[in-house]
């Protein structure tokens, strides 16, 4: 049984004039890192704000361990991060955190602990006695944010765009957190645009677009379907172009690219590339070179035929890789797992 | 529409102890938010000893009687329960944001509580933090009227029992104006203070020649006729009591407008979806 179960969830405002999101279907296995991927406005927080019983849906239905969303013993395993961070401007760090804590329901006598071990776990070294919020910058509110969420131990996860704000050093932080989460067992839904981050930590993942979850994949899987095959050949004095062509159509392959002696061919896996090879070389090509190119998450997504959405989703990669460039210049330290 | 209200489970959904303590203290642990509140609470001792400062005739009963009727008339003045409430129940520390924003109040509810329950904690600490400072300021005046001879100012369990009472009524409907989105939080005060509260003035003005004033004067004391009875008012114990016979009515509509405000006021915020422009 799924841990989160959406089926036909439907969000219209205006009287159904809007439709925020439209027959959403997808379900969340115990311990998964779920991402939910689109451009700006596809409805992803809609889908946060219906899972949180923040906002009632019009029409399907939530289960979250077999209970609505609105029962209070589905809130007490839940800790979310929400993506505008207005918090109590006015409290202390301190206070801010107690009084999450206290609101999770959890042990009083637990709570200092409790505050030094999520503030650890984000590397949030401030004076928590004296440090208003409202002193902090973007970055630290969003470190703040995290962990109150992470405070009562909860067992769903729910981040709304957790790296938004944060510099380099806290994408790093944010994707070290998510896969510490990920191996204690949490279960994890995750919200964002930035596609790079989304691939590094999902298990699987859903495409919104204008509300519609267009598909859920497996992180995994997709990996074989979006490799890119290179392959380069000796010049020789015959056309290449049917060979190469023959070679695409014998395999069920797409051959998107050919520049003078190398070719690019979208295969989905190492047996689809053992038989263009071998195709090409019985056409007599003489194939002294094939390696895989790996396309990138976005790429994938920007196959699909909204050229709006690709335009946003592409802003939003490059800033993904500004951000990674970043760090790499400012010499931060890079994950094993990277 | 579903309303969230009704998804009782009355193992927590009454009462909140971190939302009591928070609104009650924590937002006054610093000193500088005591400012206003300790203003407030001495503003009649304040009023009583500036006359005796000065020269003043001797103390005859009729004036014991003048002086601890000003000093409680104070303690039902609405505006003072309205700001003592109102910096109770603000988002700020001792006076923010009166209508709660849609953006705190979403992390707040991903927390197991329920709205009812935030509304009835909220408004409980309210009338606790009001009544406990208002209590505290006219035992202090009676101390300090005491010091001056004055004997007349009653603080007996009617007088704190009006001031609980008072609280109550004006607190309830600044936890309406919380909880309700601003647009209805306000169009509401405005029909009801605005519309009824002109009504009043209407009914004892003359009939007047120009057509708009007098179609104005009738839409005003429709609804006054019709929501007058809603306003919160102060009530007084010790006068009703002291009155040849005690005004049931009066006081079963005083309690019936905390009940209409604090449901009403749960009742919006159940039905508030919290997402992007939602208010």
């Amino acid at each position: 049984m799924s841990l989160i179960a959406v089926e036909n969830l439907t969000k219209t405002y205006r009287q159904g004039k809007v439709k925020a999101v439209d027959q959403a279907c997808f379900d969340v296995q115990e311990g998964e890192v779920f991402g939910l991927i689109g451009p700006n406005g596809a409805g992803k927080t809609t889908i946060f704000g219906c899972l949180l019983a923040l906002t009632q849906p019009s029409a399907g239905l939530i289960k979250i361990d077999g209970m609505s969303p609105f029962a209070l013993d589905v809130k007490q395993q839940i800790g979310f991060l929400p993506e505008r961070p207005c918090y109590n401007r006015w409290m202390s760090v301190k206070q801010f955190l107690a009084y999450h804590h206290w609101l999770a329901g959890r042990p009083s006598v637990e709570r200092e602990s409790e505050i030094k071990r999520v503030l650890a776990l984000v590397e949030l070294d401030v004076d928590i006695n004296r440090r208003k919020v409202k002193e902090m910058s973007r970055g630290m509110l969003q470190r703040l944010g995290i962990a109150q969420a992470l405070i009562g131990h909860p067992r769903i996860f729910f981040l709304d765009e957790p790296t938004s704000g944060m510099d380099p050093l806290g994408f790093i932080l944010i994707r070290k957190l998510l896969l510490k989460c990920k191996e204690e067992g949490m279960t994890i839904v995750l919200n964002s645009h930035h596609l790079n981050e989304v691939e590094k930590v999902c298990d699987r993942i859903a495409f919104i677009r204008k509300g519609k979850i267009e598909e859920v994949a497996n992180v995994a899987a997709l990996s074989h379907v979006r490799q890119i095959l290179i392959v380069s050949w000796l010049a020789c004095d015959t056309d290449s172009a049917p060979a190469l062509a023959a070679a695409a159509q014998s395999s069920g392959c797409t051959l998107i690219e050919v520049t003078g002696e190398t070719a690019k061919f979208t295969v989905s896996g190492n047996d689809k590339a053992a038989d263009i090879i071998a195709s090409l070389t019985s056409s007599g090509l003489r194939v002294y070179k094939s390696n895989f190119e790996k396309r990138e998450l976005v790429e994938l997504f920007l196959s699909a035929p909204e050229q709006a959405s690709k335009e946003t989703l592409g802003q939003d990669f490059e800033q993904d890789q500004n951000s990674e460039n970043a760090l790499d210049e400012s010499g931060g330290s890079k994950l094993p797992n990277e | 529409m579903k309303v969230e209200v009704l998804n009782f489970q009355m193992n927590r959904t009454l009462f909140s102890p971190a939302v009591f303590a928070y609104t009650l203290y924590v937002k006054f642990a610093n000193p500088r938010y005591w400012i206003i509140p300790v203003l407030l609470m001495g503003l009649p001792t304040f009023a009583l000893i500036i006359p005796f400062s000065f020269p003043h005739p001797p103390l005859t009963d009729e004036i014991q009687k003048l002086i601890a009727g000003g000093i409680l008339h104070y303690f039902l003045q609405p505006i003072v329960y309205l700001l003592l409430a109102y910096l109770f129940i603000s988002d700020g520390p001792a006076g923010g944001k009166l209508v709660a924003e849609a953006d705190s109040l979403s992390l707040l509810f991903t927390r197991p509580m329920t709205r009812f329950c935030y509304v009835l904690t909220r408004y409980l600490a309210a009338v606790a933090g009001t009544s406990m400072l208002l209590s505290l300021s006219l035992l202090v005046v009676y101390l300090v009227a005491l010091c001056y001879g004055v004997t007349a100012i009653d603080i007996g369990p009617l007088a704190l029992a009006s001031i609980i009472l008072n609280a109550a009524s004006w607190c309830s409907l600044v936890i309406f104006m919380h909880s309700a989105s601003p647009l209805i939080a306000f169009s509401t005060v405005f029909i009801l203070f605005g519309c009824a509260g002109v009504g009043n003035v209407y009914s004892q003005a003359q009939q007047s020649t120009n057509a708009f004033l007098e179609l104005l004067k009738t839409i005003c004391l429709f609804i006054d006729e019709w929501f007058g009875d809603f306003l919160p008012s102060a009530i007084d114990l010790v006068a009703m009591t002291a009155a040849s016979a005690f005004d049931t009515y009066e006081f079963a509509i005083f309690i019936s407008n905390i009940a209409f405000f604090l449901l009403i006021a749960a009742f919006a915020l159940s039905c508030r979806e919290f997402s992007y422009g939602s208010d």
